[in-house]
């Protein structure tokens, strides 16, 4: 997919269709990319998906029919899960220990540091909360965190 | 005999008194009855708005059943900081919806594989509770104070699946003007949103 090269002050015009899934998606791509590559924090994407959960307040629920969770279920039986991102040592992520049980204070302190740590693929940089949740298919990478694109944005 | 009222599935009770962020967890391992509760938590709100935004019963059901494969296949890496587990799963679900209703448009631009990535939808924890006690005749009138202009947008592009160039040819209207209409109309909510929540009554299980 072509990407669309955004700068920090495209990105902010374009915050409230993509917190609404309304770009194309080279667009969307092009965003997700920068909120992981950009530095400078961007309040307005979290401040605009407050809105946009209002909007899932006026959403009427609807049973689905009883076959469904059998289906769901079946499905899912035979997917294979996606691979479980490497324990970061940066403990953004908190580690799973076996029943499950995460501590929360770990998975808050260390944040930050993870930061450029090319290896790790606990959590990428918080980037205020704002960064793409995107299906979880990059989500949580450091893939896209190595500097050096244009953003166009203040390092620093 | 259990006595009345009494939990019919120890297990399964236990699994429902843990967060949505755990049994998300447990999920990661590989437990296939966390995501069954996850199921039974979110199958109402999902299908709900898989059929509001598709408009068929099908349709939505596929979605609901792709956004649990997205949501099984991925759940290692949601990333609490970033988002509430419900934020994550539901912006799987708009996002499956969506895709379901631009792949019906000849003209829509479709993305280049099988893996649609919805975009964040993430917001500072305290939204969490508020979106829970504001019910929908709350936010319906939050909804019904923007300007009709800045509400049709949004409501075009999250409920019907609308990219920005669809709004601007169907309201006739510049990229530009969509763009400051959806930013603006979204900021009004959230702060209509805000107040409304200041007016409620200080939270209280037993009320």
């Amino acid at each position: 997919m072509e990407r669309v090269n955004v700068t920090c002050h495209d990105i902010d015009e374009l915050a409230g269709l993509y917190v609404l899934d309304a770009l194309e998606p080279a667009e969307m791509a092009s965003v997700s990319a920068h909120l992981q590559e950009c530095p400078d924090p961007h309040p307005l994407f979290a401040e605009l998906a407050a809105g946009t959960i209002g909007l899932l307040a006026t959403v009427e629920r609807l049973d689905t029919p009883l076959a469904m969770k059998d289906r769901v279920m079946a499905a899912v039986a035979v997917i294979p899960q996606g691979p479980r991102p490497r324990a970061c040592r940066h403990g953004s992520r908190g580690a799973a220990t076996d029943d499950g049980a995460v501590t929360r204070a770990d998975t808050r302190a260390d944040t930050a540091t993870c930061d450029g740590a090319a290896a790790c693929d606990g959590a990428a940089p918080a980037l205020d909360g704002t960064a793409a949740a995107r299906d979880g298919s990059t989500a949580g990478s450091h893939l896209l965190a190595a500097p050096g694109g244009d953003t166009g944005c203040r390092r620093r | 005999m259990q006595q009345q009222g009494a939990p019919p599935d120890p297990i399964r009770n236990q699994l429902d008194e843990r967060s949505d962020e755990e049994l998300l967890r447990n999920a990661a391992d590989g437990a296939q009855e966390a995501l069954a509760t996850l199921f039974d938590r979110y199958q109402g709100l999902m299908y709900g708005l898989a059929m509001k935004i598709t408009a068929d019963p099908a349709t939505a059901q596929d979605v609901v059943q792709d956004a649990f494969a997205g949501i099984w296949r991925n759940a290692s890496r949601f990333d609490s900081e970033r988002a509430s587990a419900r934020a994550w799963m539901l912006a799987i679900a708009h996002h499956r919806a969506v895709d379901a209703v631009r792949r019906r448009r000849p003209t829509a631009q479709l993305e280049s594989d099988g893996a649609p990535l919805p975009p964040a939808l993430v917001a500072p924890d305290i939204w969490g509770e508020v979106r829970q006690r504001l019910d929908a005749a709350t936010v319906r009138i939050a909804l019904d104070r923007l300007a009709p202009l800045q509400r049709e947008a949004i409501e075009l592009a999250y409920f019907k699946g609308m990219t920005q160039q669809d709004i601007a040819a169907r309201t006739e209207s510049p990229l530009g003007t969509v763009k400051s209409r959806v930013r603006l109309g979204l900021q009004t909510l959230r702060t209509e949103i805000e107040a409304m929540e200041r007016s409620l009554p200080a939270f209280d299980e037993g009320a």
